[in-house]
């Protein structure tokens, strides 16, 4: 083992007891390879701070393949052997890592649903601040989108519990519409019709759900009549597109 | 001798107009009104918003007197009009006190405020708007909302009662959206308006005397929904949304 292969070894915890204390007899003799070591020490702290990031189950699936078929292939070519330096190990080692973060945000912007990508500070500020006719607008471009991205949709449900404006609360409601087939803005618009008092915004929830033939519907808008305290105007909807959904089933 | 009586008679009647008008300076704001019944908004070129009583306020009973009106918002007559405002800087927050009817509220509005207009009663009564370039939030239950020589921007809904509009002129500076789950629709703008109109019915029908234009929606198709689509007038311009749930949308030029 050379000198460079030994400080690695070192750090990974692989000397055995003898050797361990002979290194760092070595360490407090050499003040230079005191310096190699702590060199080495950065660059794996450095390597640690790219994260720890867990791959999506979608992420672990396609790499899975990868392997797969890279495997398949490797069993009909002739391995060949390299004999690299250690600092070129440690190289090597940092671009596998590097490129795995990097591959790992890519795999995950090919679902249906991007979970990295940053919402834009402009949108969240005229959504959150923005005159009522400037909120709106904002929700309107949204709707736009081919998928809605989860961040965008938290910022959404947050329009659609907290806007001061039944008017654009309904605005957020509808842009949802647009996106029910996902099963995370289905499941927050059926909670919001439940959570929310506000008529008309409960009355669109309610066709929107009917207009998507959702299996649920049926059942949450039955549980909604036995309440006492529901607005007319909710109820006759209630009743109405249960109707409608007994024709469709 | 009789100078004097018409003197006093008029120094009354000053008196009396004073107390049936409350005024806040300044041209720009905030104006939210809050489950007031019978209310007028009408636009003024003015660097005040006024607030004045339609007839004669309304007097508290006989037996009331020694008594003042309580209610579980904690609201006191603040204006001498009948009505309670809270003032938050340049925001006017207006609540009624009393549950009688009485008389109607009328609103002289600065076009440097926005309006934001809330009623969920039955004795809401037909919410008038004239002349208004202010932007407006209007959500109502029962009321029917009639406009007239408005511009938008604005967003109104009102659950059961229908909605009149006839516009001066179409702004294009944002979102226009009119929408009654019950009643109809009816809007009225003028020939060079720009505006891409959305329309939607449940179970209702459109109809205009517009030509329109009707863009395909980007996959080379036109969608021929006759519950939901858009209409260009004049090209397109500002999102202007037409919708009615069970009755008909009526779109018309000037």
């Amino acid at each position: 083992m050379n000198r460079e292969e030994k400080i690695i070894a070192y750090l990974l915890g692989e000397l055995d007891p003898k050797d361990e204390i002979q290194f760092e007899t070595s360490l407090q003799n050499d003040p230079e390879l005191q310096l190699e070591l702590d060199a080495y020490k950065n660059s794996l702290d450095a390597l640690d701070k790219v994260g720890n990031e867990l791959p999506s189950s979608h992420m672990a699936s396609n790499f899975e393949s990868f392997l797969s078929s890279e495997i398949e292939k490797s069993s009909t070519s002739k391995p060949k052997i390299i004999q690299l330096s250690a600092i070129k190990w440690m190289g090597i080692a940092a671009s596998i890592l590097l490129a795995g973060f990097f591959l790992n945000q890519f795999m995950n912007s090919d679902s249906t649903l991007n979970q990295v990508e940053s919402i834009n500070p402009e949108w969240m500020q005229t959504v959150s601040t923005g005159k009522t006719s400037e909120r709106i607008q904002a929700i309107n471009e949204v709707s736009q989108e081919t998928n809605l991205d989860l961040n965008v949709l938290e910022a959404i449900k947050d329009v659609v519990y907290n806007d001061q404006s039944s008017n654009v609360r309904l605005a957020a409601v509808e842009s949802l519409g647009n996106y029910v087939h996902q099963s995370e803005v289905k499941e927050l618009l059926i909670e919001a019709l439940q959570n929310i008092e506000t008529p008309i915004v409960k009355i669109e929830i309610i066709n929107i759900l009917t207009q998507n033939k959702d299996e649920k519907a049926k059942d949450t808008f039955e549980a909604m009549l036995t309440k006492t305290d529901l607005n007319d105007a909710v109820r006759n909807e209630l009743h109405s597109n249960i109707r409608k959904l007994e024709q469709i089933y | 001798m009789k100078n004097l009586y018409l003197i006093i008679c008029f120094l009354g009647f000053i008196q009396l107009s004073a107390q049936e008008n409350y005024t806040i300076d300044g041209a720009t704001g905030e104006l939210y009104i809050s489950e007031i019944n019978k209310v007028t908004l009408v636009g003024t070129n003015d660097s005040k918003l006024t607030v004045e009583v339609d007839g004669k306020l309304y007097e508290q009973p006989d037996k009331a007197k020694g008594l003042k009106l309580i209610n579980p918002g904690g609201y006191t007559d603040n204006t001498g009009i009948g009505l309670n405002v809270n003032k938050d800087g340049n925001s006017y927050t207006f609540k009624r006190i009393s549950n009688k009817k009485g008389n109607r509220y009328i609103f002289h509005v600065p076009k440097g405020y926005h309006v934001h207009y809330e009623s969920s009663s039955y004795n809401a009564g037909t919410l008038h708007i004239n002349d208004v370039e202010a932007e407006l939030d209007v959500s109502a239950n029962y009321n029917r909302v009639e406009l007239s020589g408005v511009t938008g921007p604005m967003a109104i809904h009102s659950v059961y009662g229908g909605i009149e509009a006839k516009f001066a002129s179409v702004s294009q500076d944002g979102p226009i959206s009119l929408y009654s789950v019950y009643s109809d629709v009816d809007v009225s703008v003028p020939s060079n308006t720009k505006a891409k109109f959305n329309l939607k019915v449940s179970y209702g029908d459109v109809f205009s005397d517009i030509e329109l234009s009707y863009p395909d929606s980007g996959d080379g198709y036109k969608h021929l929904n006759a519950k939901k689509f858009t209409g260009l007038m004049n090209g397109g311009g500002v999102d202007f949304t037409l919708k009615s749930g069970y009755n008909n949308v009526y779109l018309r030029k000037i």
